[in-house]
C-alpha cells in the first residue's frame, strides 16, 4: 500500500507570483493525483538545506520514561524506545506489520503461533540477544505483578511463552488471536541483565540502531549510533529529540530553524510555511478515528435510546468542522472506524449525512422534542483543535434542542473520570482511538462494552468481535467485519466523526517517509 | 541621621569588636533564629500536608499507567499495586513515616528517589533565578530611583509607565514575543532548550520582567517617603550636595523595605518560574513540579513542594536578617 501522507514544498519567495501559482497549482494536482489525499501541495526551488551532524527532532510531550516494557505515546517516548530497542515484529510507514527480531511466523493453530528469530542480534554493549532473552521479557510482561504495562494486553490471551530451539519463539494462547503478530510490534526486548540491575524507566540497553547518551525526561533525550546495531547504519551518528510541548514553541523551533521534523502542527499554523524555502509541509489523514464515545450505561440517560445515539450523529455537520479547523484535509468517517487509506471500508455503510430535521424527528419520537442537556469529557492540549470542534459540536446540536455542556479537563483528570464510577462519568467523551497496522481488528477493542474505557452496551457487537478474533478462514472474517461494521451503525453507539489529521513541517535537508501513525523513529530520517 | 552610619565603621580594638558583632548578633539570637526556623518547619510541614492531601484525594496515578487496550481489571491491579487503594489518611500516615525515616516513596515516572531528581533540577532553577533576580533587581531598582528623584518629569514618570505596563503583561506571552523578535526575527538566540549561556538569555530576561515592576515601584515609594523624613530635611539643612544625600541619607535607608520585596520574589522564584521554565524547556524545578503534576507523579510532586518550601522559608530567614542588618529598626 502506498504512504497516503506525501510531501509538499512551499514556494520559493524569490519566483514571480504568477509562475509560482501556476507551479503551485500544477504541483498540487500531481500531488493530489499521486496520494488521493485530499492535502494540496506546493513546491520550493532554490538551494537546498544541507542537515546538520546532529539530527533535531521535535516530541510534543514529555517522556513517560524510556522503559521498554511501558509502552508509549508517539508524540513522547514511543519514538525514542523505538529508536533503542527492537520487538519482535514492527509496523511500517505504511502500517504493515514486518519482521523485526522474528523474520517469519506461522499460526500453527487456533491457539499457537511459531516466530522465527534473527541470530544477529546484539545489545549495545556487546551482548546478544538470544532467544531464552525474549523468553524472559514475556514471562516478565505476563506476570501479572509485574510493574511493566504494556503486557496487561497480552494477558488476556497469551499464555505462555517458550523457545524450543535458538532462532524459535512460541506463543500458547489462551484465547485466540489472529492479529498476534500485529500486536507485539511494542513489546520491546531488554537485556534481563541489565534490567536486573538498572533502573530502565530511565536507563536503557536495547538492540536497536541508536542508544541513548543522555536523558531528560522533561526536555527530551540524545542519541548516538549503536556500534553493534546488525541492520543498516542510520544516516545520522546523533540524534537530539526535543520536547516542546506547546504549539508556539514548535512553530518558534521551526520558524528559527531549530529542527529538522516536527509532528502535530495545528492545520491553520501550516500556512506560516507556506513560502519557506527551508521547510515542506504535510496536511493529511490520520489513522485514527476520532468519535463521541457515548456513555449508555448511566442510569435514565436518554442515550440508552438508539433514536437519540442517531439524532446526535444526524445533527453533527462534520463537513463544516473539518473545513474550518482542518482545512479539508479529511473526510468524516464513513459510518464506520474503518476508513480507507487504512483500512478496508464496508462499501454498504456510509457516514451519517447532516441533516437536522431528520434528527430533530428521531429526538421527537423517542421523546425528547423539547430536548436535554447532554455533557462531553474533553482533554485539554491533547487532540488537534479539540475545543473548537467540541464548542461547534454544541452549537450544531444546540439547533435540535440539545444542550451539550463541554467540560475541558487535564489529561490525567480526562482519563480518570473514564476509568471512575460510570454514574458519575460525562454522557461523552471526545476521543481519539489509535489502530496502529491495517487489518487489526484490535481497532474494534475500544469500541466493545468490555474495553476499559468504554461505556456502550453493545452485546451483539461484542459478540461478532469474538468470533473475528477466533476466525481463521479469511472470507468468514471479512464478513463478520462488515456485520460488525454495520451493526455499530445502525445502533450508532458512537458519534461518528472524523480521521484524525496528520500534520508535519519537514526540513528539506532531511529525507522521511512520513509515518501517519506520528511515531518519529531517527533510523527512518535520511539526508537529503 | 542614617541608621547605617550609626554602626561603627571599623572595630579598632578587641573590645570596640565584640561590641559591634554583638550590634550584628542581634538578629542573629538563637531565640531569634530558633523562632523562625521552628515557624519555617510548621509552614513547610503545612505545606507538604495540603499537597498531599490535595494530591490524592482528587485523582489515582495508576490510571494513568494502564495501556489503553488493557483488559478492565488491570486498573485495578496497578492501583492496588501502586498502594493508592488504601484510604488517604492510611497513605498519609505511611508516608509521613517514610519522610520521618528519610525514605521517600519512589518517583512514579522516573522510578527512583524523587529527593536527588528535584536537588539535581535546583541548581538550573538558581541559575536562572539569579540571572532574573539581578537583572529585575537592576532595572527596578533603577527605573525606581529615576522615578523618585529623577529632575524632569520625563525620568520621573516614562521609565516606571514602561514598568507599570509590563506588570501587565502574562509572562508566557512576553517570553512567546521575546522569543519571536530574538530568535525567530533577529536570530541572535536560541528558540529551544538551554543551550549553554545564550540559552540563559532568553528566560532570564523573561523573567526579570515579572520583577522589574514590582522592585521599582516599592524602592520608588520608599524612596519618596525616605525623601520627606525629617533626618533627610535635616541634612538638606546642613547644606549637604544632592548627591550626597541620596547616596548617604537616603538610598541606605529605602533598601529595608525593598529587600523584603526581593527576598519574597525570591522565593517565589524557586517554585514559581514554572511558566518561564516550561515555555523555554529551562531544567529546573518549577518545570519539573509542572510536569510531575501533569503526570500525576505524586511523591515525586511531594518532594518538588518540600525542597521548595524549604528554600522559600531559608530565603526569606535570610532576607528577614538582612533587613535586620542593614536597618536595625527593624530588629524590634
Amino acid at each position: 500500500m502506498n504512504n497516503p501522507l506525501r510531501r509538499r514544498r512551499s514556494l520559493a519567495a524569490a519566483l514571480t507570483a504568477a509562475l509560482a501559482v501556476a507551479l503551485a497549482a500544477t504541483l498540487a494536482a500531481c500531488a493530489a493525483d499521486s496520494s488521493g489525499s485530499p492535502s494540496a501541495s506546493q513546491e520550493a526551488t532554490g538551494p537546498r538545506p544541507t542537515a546538520g551532524d546532529q539530527l533535531r527532532l521535535v516530541l510534543s510531550r514529555q517522556l513517560t520514561s524510556v522503559n521498554p516494557h511501558k509502552g508509549g505515546s508517539p508524540d513522547s517516548q514511543g519514538a525514542v524506545v523505538g529508536s533503542v530497542y527492537e520487538a519482535l515484529t514492527a509496523i511500517s510507514p505504511e502500517t504493515e506489520v514486518v519482521p523485526s527480531l522474528a523474520t517469519s511466523w506461522k499460526q500453527l493453530s487456533d491457539l499457537e503461533w511459531s516466530f522465527t528469530i534473527r541470530t544477529d542480534a546484539v545489545f549495545s554493549d556487546g551482548t546478544p540477544l538470544t532467544a531464552d532473552t525474549i523468553v524472559w521479557n514475556f514471562q516478565q510482561l505476563l506476570d501479572p505483578n509485574y510493574k511493566g504495562t504494556s503486557g496487561a494486553p497480552l494477558r488476556k490471551f497469551v499464555g505462555s511463552v517458550t523457545s524450543p530451539d535458538p532462532t524459535t519463539i512460541l506463543f500458547h494462547l489462551t484465547a485466540p488471536a489472529i492479529d498476534l503478530p500485529g500486536r507485539l510490534w511494542n513489546d520491546y526486548i531488554v537485556d534481563p541483565t541489565f534490567a536486573q540491575s538498572h533502573n530502565i524507566d530511565t536507563e536503557s540497553l536495547g538492540s536497536g540502531p541508536y542508544k541513548i547518551d543522555q536523558l531528560d525526561l522533561e526536555n527530551g533525550a540524545t542519541l548516538s549510533l549503536n556500534p553493534h546495531y546488525a541492520g543498516p547504519k542510520p544516516q545520522f551518528s546523533s540524534v537530539k529529540y526535543t520536547v516542546l510541548a506547546s504549539e508556539a514553541q514548535r512553530v518558534a523551533a521551526i520558524q528559527a530553524g531549530e529542527a529538522d521534523i516536527v509532528l502535530n502542527v495545528e492545520p491553520l499554523s501550516l500556512d506560516a510555511f507556506e513560502d519557506s524555502t527551508t521547510y515542506d509541509t504535510i496536511l493529511g489523514v490520520g489513522p485514527q478515528p476520532l468519535v463521541l464515545a457515548i456513555n449508555e450505561e448511566k442510569t435514565g440517560t436518554p442515550l440508552a435510546d438508539v433514536r437519540v445515539r442517531q439524532a446526535l450523529n444526524y445533527a453533527t455537520d462534520k463537513k463544516t468542522i473539518i473545513h474550518g479547523l482542518f482545512k479539508d484535509a479529511v473526510e468524516p468517517l464513513p459510518g464506520q472506524v474503518l476508513f480507507e487509506p487504512y483500512q478496508q471500508e464496508d462499501p454498504d455503510v456510509k457516514a451519517y449525512p447532516y441533516d437536522p430535521k431528520k434528527a430533530k424527528k428521531l429526538l421527537t419520537e423517542a421523546g425528547y422534542a423539547d430536548g436535554f442537556s447532554l455533557e462531553v469529557d474533553v482533554p485539554s492540549g491533547t487532540y488537534v483543535s479539540a475545543d473548537l470542534a467540541s464548542q461547534a459540536i454544541a452549537a450544531q446540536w444546540a439547533e435540535v434542542g440539545v444542550k451539550l455542556t463541554i467540560t475541558q479537563t487535564p489529561f490525567p483528570a480526562w482519563i480518570d473520570r473514564q476509568y471512575g464510577d460510570v454514574q458519575k462519568g460525562a454522557d461523552l467523551v471526545y476521543i481519539m482511538w489509535g489502530g496502529q497496522y491495517r487489518d487489526g481488528f484490535q481497532l474494534f477493542d475500544p469500541f466493545t462494552s468490555d474495553h476499559i474505557q468504554s461505556d456502550v452496551v453493545a452485546p451483539t457487537f461484542d459478540d461478532l468481535v469474538r468470533r473475528l478474533q477466533a476466525a481463521t478462514d479469511e472470507k468468514a472474517q471479512r464478513e463478520l467485519v462488515d456485520e460488525a461494521v454495520q451493526n455499530y451503525y445502525d445502533e450508532a453507539h458512537t458519534v461518528f466523526l472524523y480521521p484524525s489529521p496528520f500534520t508535519a513541517v519537514i526540513s528539506r535537508a532531511v529525507t522521511w517517509e512520513p509515518r501517519p501513525s506520528r511515531y518519529l523513529y531517527a533510523q527512518e530520517v535520511g539526508r537529503a | 541621621m542614617a541608621l547605617l552610619d550609626a554602626r561603627p565603621a571599623a572595630p579598632p580594638t578587641l573590645t570596640a569588636l565584640v561590641a559591634w558583632l554583638r550590634g550584628l548578633r542581634l538578629p542573629l539570637s538563637p531565640r531569634y533564629l530558633g523562632g523562625r526556623l521552628l515557624t519555617g518547619l510548621v509552614a513547610v510541614w503545612g505545606a507538604v500536608t495540603l499537597v498531599f492531601f490535595a494530591l490524592y484525594s482528587t485523582g489515582n496515578p495508576a490510571l494513568l499507567l494502564v495501556a489503553p487496550d488493557a483488559p478492565p481489571e488491570e486498573a485495578e491491579r496497578l492501583t492496588r499495586l501502586m498502594g493508592f487503594d488504601r484510604p488517604v489518611p492510611e497513605q498519609y500516615v505511611t508516608f509521613l513515616g517514610q519522610v520521618l525515616r528519610g525514605n521517600f516513596p519512589d518517583s512514579i515516572r522516573y522510578g527512583a528517589d524523587p529527593v536527588p531528581i528535584a536537588l539535581e533540577r535546583l541548581g538550573a532553577s538558581l541559575e536562572l533565578g539569579a540571572v532574573g533576580l539581578t537583572l529585575g533587581v537592576l532595572v527596578g531598582g533603577t527605573i525606581g530611583y529615576l522615578s523618585a528623584t529623577g529632575r524632569s518629569v520625563w525620568t520621573r514618570r516614562v521609565p516606571l509607565s514602561i514598568a507599570v505596563a509590563l506588570d501587565g503583561i502574562p509572562t508566557f506571552f512576553f517570553g512567546i514575543l521575546a522569543t519571536l523578535v530574538l530568535a525567530v526575527w533577529l536570530g541572535w538566540l536560541p528558540a529551544t532548550g538551554s543551550t549553554g549561556p545564550l540559552g540563559l538569555v532568553l528566560p532570564g530576561l523573561t523573567l526579570a520582567v515579572a520583577f522589574v515592576p514590582a522592585v521599582a515601584r516599592v524602592f520608588r515609594t520608599a524612596l519618596v517617603d525616605v525623601l520627606h523624613a525629617d533626618h533627610v530635611r535635616t541634612a538638606r539643612a546642613t547644606g549637604i550636595g544632592r548627591g550626597r544625600l541620596l547616596r548617604r541619607h537616603v538610598v541606605g535607608n529605602s533598601l529595608g523595605t525593598t529587600l523584603n520585596v526581593v527576598g519574597i520574589q525570591a522565593g517565589v522564584l524557586l517554585g514559581g518560574a514554572v511558566v518561564t521554565e516550561s515555555i523555554f524547556g529551562w531544567p529546573g524545578i518549577g518545570q519539573l513540579s509542572i510536569n510531575a503534576v501533569q503526570n500525576r507523579d505524586y511523591p515525586l510532586v511531594i518532594v518538588c513542594v518540600l525542597v521548595i518550601a524549604v528554600g522559600f522559608v531559608l530565603i526569606n530567614l535570610l532576607v528577614d536578617v538582612l533587613a535586620a542588618v542593614i536597618e536595625p529598626r527593624l530588629r524590634s
